[in-house]
């Protein structure tokens, strides 16, 4: 008799552990899974809003600058580690002088507001029919042929 | 063994009952921000697909790509969105110039609605080459002067 209620005693008590132990690993792992989710959906929505365009003339022969519009719906950094320029597929390390020309010059690249970027040299930036490729920190990007 | 398997169950089912109480709002928040998110890009996109300009020679309805710096020309909304001439860039030869909408467009003009079309009055202080309107939106449209 006190061997059997001692053996159901063990039993409960290994199966509240179990129990406990299970409900620990499924815890730690849907509150993974919504974190993950939640960072993810973050990233893709800022992505959504993010819109960049080249509009660099393409009837324009050699020239000193990159013209980017910010034509997104978010406020985004304009410093040369946050905007990075590829010229033919090459990481453009001289393009580093970074200007808004028509903002309020508060530090940061708002919407409506385009952004110029040229070489610290004075040099032509980039030849006809290059290919140039911008992007910002938030991994939006475009590219386009001048 | 019966009670013990049911305190397990119970367990198990509250804890379950617990994590959807906990992490589904933040789930569904997330869910609707992306929902968000992609409604924007739409709109971004759709507003960008709905803005169109053309320049017109006064009082004709001829679309002109090549202008007579000596001509009056108008500049045409036949898109469907507002354009704010305020926020309108414009590229001579492909880099940038500032202006101010009075140098461009008759005094106290601000917006171009659909199907409306304001006067280039400044057109005569542009030197020969691309001229390139660009919209806030993206939207651009390019003639030359010759």
């Amino acid at each position: 008799m006190a061997g059997e209620t001692i053996s159901q005693a063990i039993f409960f008590i290994s199966s509240m552990l179990v129990a406990l132990i299970v409900v620990v690993a499924l815890f730690t792992a849907v509150s993974s899974l919504s974190e993950s989710y939640t960072a993810k959906n973050v990233h893709t929505s800022e992505q959504l809003r993010t819109s960049v365009e080249i509009v660099n003339d393409a009837l324009g022969t050699d020239k000193e600058y990159i013209y980017v519009l910010n034509n997104g719906l978010t406020s985004l950094s304009y410093t040369n580690r946050n905007v990075v320029v590829f010229i033919n597929g090459k990481f453009s390390s001289e393009l580093t002088d970074n200007d808004i020309v028509n903002g309020n010059y508060n530090g940061i690249w708002e919407p409506n507001e385009l952004l110029q970027i040229g070489n610290i040299t004075g040099n032509a930036s980039y030849t006809s029919g290059d290919l140039v490729q911008v992007m910002v920190s938030s991994g939006v990007y475009d590219t386009k042929q001048l | 063994m019966g009670f013990a398997l049911s305190i397990t169950t119970a367990i198990l089912l509250i804890a379950t009952l617990l994590m959807i109480a906990m992490f589904y709002p933040t789930l569904s928040q997330s869910t609707d921000e992306l929902t968000d998110a992609r409604d924007d890009w739409y709109e971004l996109r759709l507003s960008e697909q709905n803005t169109a300009l053309v320049v017109y020679e006064q009082n004709k309805s001829n679309a002109m790509h090549s202008l007579d710096n000596d001509d009056d020309y108008e500049l045409y909304n036949c898109g469907e969105t507002a354009i704010d001439l305020e926020k309108l860039i414009i590229l001579e030869n492909g880099e940038y110039r500032e202006y101010s909408t009075t140098a461009m467009f008759p005094e106290g003009t601000q917006w171009l609605y659909p199907s409306d079309r304001v006067a280039l009055v400044g057109l005569s202080s542009f030197s020969t080459g691309s001229l390139k309107f660009v919209c806030a939106n993206g939207a651009t449209l390019t003639v030359e002067i010759t």
